[in-house]
């Protein structure tokens, strides 16, 4: 496989391995780096990866991985990620103030939520991926991702609520 | 659709027991319609799921920008060459030895008699080393003085 098969192969999935990256790093620079180191570990597998069935999933899973491991080193350094991304947000797109600060807040509570969750919230509510794919990905089994997601969409739900009543009163 | 089928995919959905075209269907219904008030919410938080998918990688993927491949090859290689050098080094000088200082030689009446010569000569060096020790007895000298002084 050469360059231009192999960068044709990953195109349709980048962007999701991308939005992965961001969800779990949060920083922008840190996701993009990630994503450019996931992908040339691909290619340096050199066509191992043909193997899998699924080449989408085992990409999305390395990512998953990669960043977990990430994650892991940066809590291990004591240093905290930066969270400095809120205001140049990709997610308002003219619908309106009140609703961009609204995004903003669902953003820092899908940030809070655990890494499990985030990840699975992502796959799901995001990538729209089915239940094999996600237990493929995450190497759980199915009820478990159902436990997880649940979760996470009741605690964003609460956590909104919150924050709305917090301003009202 | 109804108000009240709604609110029951939406429960199911909190369950996580939603299927995907039935997510689609509330994502649609509440990214694309008027909401109800109490339903306010959720609006929000599908409109970020939807919003959330339109991110794009910015940065342009290239597969031989960083070349941490390539140093790699390349500290491997200084390691061969390294070793390599080393390697001839020590070859050519055991062949200077070999050839020049190490002639074998045929004859054993010859061979004898230059090992024997050569054997007199460290006898010799040796011996020389020896009277340089014969200053040591001053010291026993002073010492058994002292000894017999106590």
């Amino acid at each position: 496989m050469n360059h231009h098969t192999f960068l044709r192969l990953i195109d349709p999935v980048k962007d999701k391995m991308y939005r992965l990256a961001l969800r779990l790093l949060v920083s922008k620079e840190a996701a993009e780096d990630a994503t450019q180191e996931v992908i040339l570990k691909i290619w340096n597998l050199n066509n191992k990866f043909k193997d899998y069935a699924n080449i989408e999933a085992f990409m999305i899973s390395v990512t998953k991985n990669y960043c977990l491991d990430q994650l892991k080193a940066k809590r291990n350094n004591d240093s905290r990620i930066h969270h400095n991304n809120f205001d140049n947000n990709e997610l308002a797109i003219d619908k309106g103030l009140e609703l961009r600060d609204e995004l903003v807040q669902i953003q820092r509570i899908v940030e809070m939520l655990p890494d499990q969750q985030k990840l699975i919230f992502q796959l799901r509510d995001i990538e729209e991926y089915d239940y094999t794919e996600i237990a493929e990905i995450t190497k759980m089994n199915e009820p478990a991702i159902r436990v997880a997601l649940s979760r996470a969409r009741k605690k964003i739900k609460v956590e909104l609520i919150k924050t709305h009543n917090y301003g009202i009163k | 659709m109804e108000l009240n089928e709604i609110q029951l995919l939406l429960k199911k959905y909190e369950e996580a027991e939603t299927s995907l075209i039935e997510e689609r269907q509330l994502k649609d219904y509440f990214t694309l319609e008027e909401v109800p008030q109490e339903l306010e919410k959720y609006k929000s938080i599908f409109q970020f799921a939807e919003n959330s998918k339109n991110i794009k990688l910015e940065r342009f993927i290239s597969l031989d920008k960083r070349n941490s491949g390539k140093y790699w090859f390349a500290g491997i290689a200084a390691t061969i060459l390294i070793l390599l050098s080393f390697l001839f080094f020590d070859m050519s000088t055991a062949n200077n030895l070999k050839s020049e200082n190490l002639g074998t030689i045929e004859d054993p009446e010859q061979a004898y008699l230059k090992t024997k010569e050569t054997l007199n000569m460290i006898a010799d060096v040796f011996n020389d080393g020896r009277e340089d020790l014969k200053n040591l007895n001053e010291f026993n000298k002073t010492k058994n003085k002292f000894i017999k002084e106590q």
